[in-house]
């Protein structure tokens, strides 16, 4: 088979057609494992001079050069939506009413992470739309993503993707758990108005999307599970979640192109879902709390499989000959008959650079040809 | 352990990966810069010491007696705002809601931040 760009293997194995080699996916990196990259390996002065003239040299979560030195062969971006700032709880909220909190360690190294729900009654919830917000992703925010995006794609002939983050998170993230099953419960026209109002902005944004990067692929990030299922009971997620999620695909699929779903935890109760609204690919897909081999089986022909490379412990604690056999393993079983991207199953927090590199290496090792 | 947060840990992840990949060292070669961003509203504020590559940023409870090369006042919840592009930026400082004294010191951070990241 001819060699085939990155570009050209992981649109190929999104759509379950012959691929030269399994074409190696990155959720991104946070800053421990920037750190180690740098203390590992870095890039040469021609290469700094080269992706900063490109506009690529992004930094976490984000850093897409880093992906292209590690030799992965897709890659992803979330859209980040409006920031306000509440000066009475002095927190910085995002546009949906989740807050966020950015730390520097005593170490040095910086950390951004979501902490906690801010709408937290009927009345918060009323006065936010009250303010106007959630306001919309504005075309300055999206322009400057899609022309890195395309770079990735027509330059370094990698595939990126951007997405922005799904029904669930938005809502849970904003208002709280607690409330998210008070309203299932108690008042559930409250709690479909939230939704609507999400996706006002949502919808308009992932249009504005489509129609400034004309992008062969869209990943929204929206984590639906803990370990052990779902964070919500199915029927609540099929009732409230599924209509809006079907609405981002259609978005999506309206301008041709793929939607790809990127959810943490074990989702093995909607994997029929995601494959009935079409969804290309599902992504993350941690070995250890999902039967992939079942998923492979029941679903494999229907839908891509992405990511199932455990980063919680075995790139993390693992040896190297622990992760190519693991590797080569799940490749053998996973990778059958195409649609199968594998790569670590989140961003990559503290993994060691070594068990990444072997990651890479073990995949591009097996044959494709050969896995049957 | 936590060492900054907030506005100081902002300003610190601003310029993290520049100081990692090497950008900050070629664009600050033998130059020494300071900026104070100074927001009543979200305290501490944040010194920026920017010197021959290298940057610490310190948390500032009190800005009294404190000089820098440029400082940036304004409120926090104006400031953010700035995250919505050129216009808005141009809007809030034409406005007053944000002020920036030292304007050519500060056109210096932004050029070493890119203009699209600091935008």
């Amino acid at each position: 088979m001819n060699k085939m760009t990155s570009y050209e293997r992981s649109i190929a194995a999104l759509e379950h057609k012959p691929v030269d080699r399994f074409p190696v996916f990155s959720l991104g990196s946070d800053y421990a494992f920037y750190n180690e990259f740098f203390n590992n390996i870095g890039f040469t002065p021609e290469e700094v001079k080269q992706f900063s003239t490109d506009g690529i040299l992004t930094g976490p979560p984000w850093a897409h050069a880093i992906n292209i030195k590690l030799g992965f062969d897709a890659d992803w971006t979330s859209l980040a939506g409006q920031v306000h700032y509440d000066p009475e709880s002095k927190q910085i909220l995002d546009t949906f009413g989740g807050t966020d909190k950015v730390v520097v360690n005593d170490d040095g190294t910086p950390h951004e992470w979501y902490v906690r729900p801010f709408l937290t009654s009927k009345e918060k919830i009323r006065e936010w739309w009250k303010l106007g917000r959630p306001k919309p992703y504005m075309d300055g925010m999206i322009k400057p993503k899609v022309k890195i995006t395309q770079t990735l794609i027509d330059k370094y002939e990698m595939l990126s993707m951007i997405g922005l983050p799904g029904p669930w998170e938005n809502l849970h993230m904003s208002i709280g758990m607690g409330q998210v099953a008070k309203f299932c419960r108690k008042d559930q026209k409250f709690l479909e108005e939230i939704l609507e109002k999400n996706f006002e902005v949502q919808g308009k944004g992932l249009e504005r999307l489509m129609k400034i990067g004309k992008l062969p692929v869209i990943m929204c990030g929206d984590d639906y599970g803990f370990n052990h299922g779902l964070h919500l009971p199915v029927k609540y997620w099929r009732q409230f979640i599924k209509p809006i999620l079907k609405r981002y695909v259609e978005i999506v699929h309206t301008y041709d192109a793929k939607f790809l779903i990127h959810s943490c935890g074990n989702v093995g109760e909607i994997m029929g879902d995601f494959v009935e609204l079409g969804i290309e690919g599902v992504e993350s897909l941690q070995p250890t709390i999902n039967d992939l081999p079942a998923y492979k089986q029941k679903y494999g022909d229907k839908i891509a499989l992405l990511g199932t490379i455990d980063d919680t412990s075995l790139l993390v604690n693992g040896t190297t000959e622990h992760v190519w056999s693991e590797v080569t393993n799940s490749v053998k079983i996973l990778g059958k008959g195409s649609g199968y991207l594998p790569g670590a199953t989140n961003t990559l927090l503290d993994a060691k650079v070594e068990n990444v590199k072997t990651m890479i290496e073990a995949i591009h090792s097996i044959n494709p040809k050969y896995v049957i | 352990m936590t060492k900054l947060e907030d506005v100081p840990a902002l300003v610190y992840t601003m310029l993290y990966s520049h100081k990692r990949d090497g950008r900050l060292r070629k664009a600050t070669e033998n130059k020494k810069l300071s900026i104070l961003f100074d927001f009543p509203d979200f305290p501490p504020a944040a010194l920026l010491k920017i010197n021959n590559g290298d940057y610490e940023v310190m948390a500032v409870d009190n800005v009294e007696g404190i000089s820098a090369d440029a400082v940036i006042r304004g409120n926090f919840e104006n400031a953010v705002e700035l995250t919505r592009g050129m216009g808005v930026a141009i809007k809030l400082l034409l406005t007053g809601r944000v002020k920036i004294k030292g304007l050519k010191s500060a056109y210096q951070l932004l050029k070493i931040l890119g203009e699209k990241e600091a935008m």
